[in-house]
């Protein structure tokens, strides 16, 4: 075994690619460390250091080669039999907040990455305002 | 015209001292009776100054208040956090009414322009006390200079064009407005009643809002805006709990000072006196650790934190655009500024979580700032 180290940096890294979100946006949410914790309870160490060996290896080869890495990532990372699934996991857990049908936590809940990519909100949180639905979503322009 | 609100709550007006017209009728020469009709409207052009610096004061307030409760964790410091929300909607709602009684003298107020957002750090307008008020997390230290913005200054009168508390100012405003409505033929609400922001339109947060058609309309926002904010002759009680039954409710300053002491108050105790009540429980060091008055050009050009506090202040702006429309004539559209507050409020939250730069401890903040 090789002295990768399993950090919430590279899980941050193979997020982006895995969810299509930003560094700056998983970073947002404030649910970085929730959700590496939950991988690091969930998964055996061996399993999780393969995979992260697996992450850093990808990165390296691909010296930041888009097409590559996402090419990689589908190849190596996210077949079911690959890692224990870690890598769906990955996208599961940012987009609903959920481990399986079990909420990690009242914040990751109203901070899945599905409401914001449906312009929606989580039921209950995060409400646009009472009255809103009467309007037109709001567009501010940005450059 | 005659008033729409009921404005002669009798437990209200027994609350309401009318020392500080006294004070400031003595200590003033001026002969409002024998002044010309031009002197007069001169005085009324600086008094309608003084109340766009009373809308401007009053939103000073509200990004230092937002900064401290959106770094708050969620689920830490509810009590802190709900006491500061109740307060920033109050200042909201204050904004609001300072505008109305602009407008029902003839005035304009303007919310959306470049210097309408104080530059952090920054003094409160009119206000001579010498302290800052800055962008940053909620602390011993941002509390205390809350405590200083709701201060109840000793009234004395002085010359200057400053003053030595928000109740002052509100004071002296309110004095001017009454004495140029009585000697300016005709009287000075002349405003058009359809500007006015009303109860429809503005609801359920912070109590309830004065529409204001005539002087008694006036004195009762601006007794609503003192007594919210500092109480009223060192009272502790607010006002308004006897009129919303909302149960006991503290100005401002108090409701600060508990946070501070990390104590309630009980009934009898004294408002110069710290709080002697039950334990309250405020974790100082569950809340992101924002940047003190970030600005945009601390953060690299064009990179992500750039473009995610430009599209902060954007929204912002479009909040600030959407009041001051419906504060001159469109009152209607303010309904539609709650949408961008939530928006405003979860961009803000975002940036509280979002380091500054990579590996570091301290998160960009939202800026408050004038964007085109």
């Amino acid at each position: 075994m090789n002295n990768h180290v399993v950090s919430s940096n590279t899980f941050l890294t193979i997020s982006t690619y895995l969810t299509g979100y930003s560094e700056v946006e998983l970073l947002g949410t404030g649910m970085l460390e929730t959700y590496f914790n939950v991988f690091l309870e969930k998964f055996s160490p061996e399993t999780l250091h393969y995979f992260f060996a697996e992450v850093d290896e990808i990165l390296l080869e691909s010296a930041g080669d888009e097409d590559q890495i996402n090419a990689a990532i589908a190849a190596r990372l996210i077949p079911d039999s690959a890692y224990d699934g870690i890598a769906k996991n990955i996208i599961l857990v940012w987009y609903t907040g959920n481990w399986g049908s079990d909420v990690i936590s009242t914040q990751s809940y109203q901070q899945g990455l599905m409401w914001d990519t449906a312009e929606a909100h989580p039921p209950g949180a995060k409400q646009p305002g009472y009255g809103s639905w009467a309007n037109l979503p709001i567009r501010i322009p940005t450059k | 015209m005659e008033s729409l609100f009921q404005t002669n709550n009798p437990k209200r007006h027994k609350i309401i001292s009318d020392r500080f017209d006294t004070i400031q009728l003595k200590s003033s020469g001026e002969q409002f009776e024998t002044a010309s009709q031009e002197t007069l409207q001169k005085k009324l052009e600086i008094l309608k100054n003084d109340i766009q610096s009373a809308i401007e004061l009053e939103h000073s307030t509200i990004p230092p208040y937002l900064c401290a409760l959106y770094s708050i964790k969620d689920g830490a410091n509810d009590y802190a956090a709900n006491t500061i929300k109740s307060i920033v909607l109050e200042e909201m709602l204050h904004m609001i009414m300072a505008a109305n009684i602009l407008n029902a003298i003839g005035g304009s107020p303007a919310i959306n322009t470049p210097n309408f957002i104080p530059e952090y750090p920054t003094k409160l307008p009119k206000i001579t006390e010498d302290f800052y008020v800055s962008l940053e997390k909620f602390s011993k230290s941002s509390i205390s200079t809350f405590l200083q913005i709701e201060k109840s200054a000793e009234h004395k009168p002085h010359p200057g064009k400053e003053y030595h508390s928000i109740g002052e100012f509100y004071a002296s405003i309110k004095r001017r407005l009454k004495w140029l409505d009585k000697a300016i033929e005709g009287g000075i609400f002349t405003g058009k009643p359809e500007l006015q922001i009303t109860t429809e339109q503005y609801y359920g947060s912070g109590g309830k809002l004065v529409s204001v058609y005539c002087l008694d309309d006036a004195i009762l926002a601006i007794d609503e805006i003192v007594g919210q904010g500092e109480g009223i002759d060192g009272e502790i009680e607010d006002p308004d709990h006897e009129l919303f039954g909302e149960g006991i409710e503290y100005a401002h300053y108090f409701r600060f000072n508990e946070i501070y002491h990390e104590q309630k108050y009980r009934p009898r105790d004294s408002p110069q006196e710290p709080p002697t009540g039950k334990q309250i429980t405020v974790d100082w060091d569950a809340v992101y650790n924002m940047k003190e008055n970030p600005k945009m050009t601390d953060l690299p050009k064009d990179s992500e934190i750039w473009q995610k506090s430009y599209n902060f202040n954007k929204t912002y702006m479009a909040l600030l655009n959407n009041i001051h429309d419906a504060c001159n004539g469109n009152p209607q559209l303010l309904m539609q500024g709650i949408a961008l507050m939530y928006d405003l409020k979860y961009k803000a939250l975002e940036l509280m979580k979002i380091p500054i730069a990579e590996g570091s401890s301290i998160t960009v903040g939202p800026s408050f700032e004038y964007v085109e």
